[in-house]
């Protein structure tokens, strides 16, 4: 496509259709058109049967006119052949059409990127109401308590406080129970959900009853006796060492030299005084 | 100049019979259509090339009626003479 044949392969190409040496097609094309020339030169025109019609010309630049045959014509044009001429309306001019063009297919492309909405998936809509909660059979220490949306928080009762944890606690019982009833309102659509939903009530049920009912009154229940002391943080612990101990040593000291001192007076008042002779 | 007059000075100047230059003449002609449909061009020396050229779509008037008319693209066929062809027409 869009090169430029020699005569050497054509008449290669011309050799293989009509079975005949190269060299005779060659020669054969040279006298050819040396024919043509010559009948174009007394004012005749010729016409090559299958290719088209050769007339002298009275243009300087071009002084040979070529015509093609129609079939010729045809074959050649073969891809664009079956479009005709249309005529514009009136005050159209080919300005318009090429800006029209464009808005057009600038409006289609967006109206089809508008168009284009993603196609809801109902199953992963539906699951959130059971998949964000995440339940792990742990009632020792009361980790990872279930949860409804992404927005309520994780509690983590390793590192509360003794109101911390027990304010937890009451929290996450509104939680299990709005989820309980978040639950019994949710429109199930499938048997496999309802099945869910029951082993997720039976584990809430579970740690419900593995949760014990902690007041801020009672809580030598969480933190064992021997532990008490632990409660706490650093700084009230190490005031609450400092102070006693000062005091206590204050006293000692006092009390260690009231001693002292008593012995001195009984010691020197009390012993006889021998006269220096 | 007609076709059996040329086939008729094509056989007196090789000294082939008209079926031989008949075939040849065929298969001449079918190997430059070929080429053109192929949008290539064949070359002649001292005679010129055949040319195919594309026209895109554009508007003008026509010439019957004077109205504004879309023309839709277009491959044609022409031919352009060589400067040996130019030279003994002008001289």
């Amino acid at each position: 496509m869009n090169t430029k044949i020699p005569v050497k392969k054509l008449s290669e190409k011309v050799a293989v259709s009509v079975n005949m040496p190269v060299e005779e097609v060659q020669s054969f094309i040279k006298i050819l058109f040396e024919q043509i020339v010559d009948g174009l030169q007394q004012g005749e025109s010729v016409t090559l049967p299958g290719l088209g019609k050769f007339t002298a010309s009275s243009m300087p630049d071009e002084p040979v006119a070529f015509i093609p045959e129609r079939e010729f014509a045809d074959a050649v044009n073969a891809p664009f052949v079956m479009f005709e001429p249309i005529p514009l309306n009136e005050g159209v001019t080919e300005e318009i059409l090429d800006s029209v063009s464009i808005s057009d297919a600038s409006e289609r492309r967006q109206s089809t990127i508008a168009t284009e909405e993603p196609i809801p998936s109902p199953l992963p809509e539906e699951k959130p109401e059971i998949s964000n909660v995440e339940i792990e059979e742990s009632p020792e220490t009361g980790e990872d308590i279930p949860v409804l949306t992404d927005t309520e928080p994780h509690v983590d009762t390793a590192d509360a406080t003794m109101t911390e944890v027990c304010n937890n606690n009451n929290d996450e019982l509104d939680t299990v129970s709005e989820f309980k009833e978040s639950i019994s309102d949710a429109d199930i659509a499938t048997s496999q959900n309802e099945a869910d939903i029951a082993i997720e009530n039976r584990r809430i049920s579970d740690v419900q009853a593995a949760i014990p009912q902690v007041h801020a009154d009672d809580p030598s229940l969480y933190i064992p006796e021997d532990e008490v002391e632990y409660v706490g943080t650093s700084d009230d612990k190490d005031r609450s060492r400092f102070l006693p101990g000062f005091i206590l040593g204050l006293i000692t000291g006092l009390a260690i030299g009231a001693l002292a001192l008593f012995a001195y007076m009984v010691y020197f008042i009390n012993s006889p005084v021998t006269p220096v002779e | 100049m007609k076709s059996n007059d040329l086939i008729s000075q094509l056989s007196s100047a090789t000294g082939w019979d008209n079926q031989k230059i008949c075939t040849m003449l065929n298969g001449l002609t079918d190997a430059i259509k070929e080429y053109c449909i192929d949008v290539d061009s064949v070359a002649i020396p001292g005679f010129g090339t055949f040319v195919t050229e594309k026209t895109d779509e554009h508007v003008a008037v026509s010439p019957t009626d004077n109205a504004q008319m879309i023309y839709p693209p277009e491959i044609s066929v022409k031919f352009k003479s060589s400067v040996v062809l130019r030279k003994k027409f002008i001289g």
